[in-house]
């Protein structure tokens, strides 16, 4: 049987998925369809939002994990090595051999 | 042909099909409701998407059954390989 805490994460974020995938589909897939004077489009922002949103949100998850990926290499900089720059061809071999093996 | 080949080739049918559709190149008088359906649906298909691979991550942690019996063991497996490599020098 799973933990406390797993089960509430967990759920939590199928509900969070949950409201985020209805409120979307009523956005995008519905009120075009509902009458233009209906009260239920006080609730929903102008259509472009619809695309600029979910946008700007990825721009900004992609900078976060491009973030982390800087921070979680420039954590193995501290080695007894002077600078990355002699293993650069070592890596652009490496790469070059599973291409080569690839188009095999 | 392989996966990402056939990826890329449904992906570019498809969005070809999207642009014609949008763009009004086939020179269809769409309903305007469906048009304004039309133009957001690639954003509406990922986040639907996103929200699919969120909920079935949450859905999976939630249910994920614990090991009691092999925790411990692998925690006490843990302590015994860092005692045995300080011993044999390796600094953590």
């Amino acid at each position: 049987q799973a933990t406390g805490t797993d089960q509430v994460v967990g759920f939590g974020l199928v509900a969070v998925s949950l409201i985020i995938f209805t409120y979307y589909t009523t956005w995008v897939i519905l009120l075009p369809f509902i009458d233009s004077q209906h009260v239920i489009h006080k609730y929903f922002l102008p259509r472009a939002y619809a695309v600029l949103i979910p946008l700007a949100t990825g721009l900004l998850l992609l900078l976060f994990v491009g973030k982390l990926c800087v921070h979680t290499l420039a954590l193995g900089v501290h080695l007894p090595r002077s600078s990355l720059a002699p293993t650069l061809p070592g890596v652009f071999l490496f790469l070059l051999k599973g291409y080569k093996q690839k188009a095999l | 042909m392989t996966k990402l080949t056939q990826w890329l080739w449904g992906l570019a049918l498809l969005g070809s099909a999207w642009a014609a559709l949008t763009m009004g190149a086939l020179g269809l008088e769409l309903p305007f409701p469906c048009q304004e359906v039309l133009w957001p649906l690639p954003a509406y298909l990922l986040v639907s998407a996103g929200c699919y691979a969120l909920g079935t991550v949450g859905y999976r942690v939630a249910t994920f059954h614990d090991c009691e019996d092999a925790a411990r063991e692998l925690q006490s497996q843990i302590l015994e390989a860092r005692a045995d490599l300080a011993r044999r020098g390796l600094r953590f």
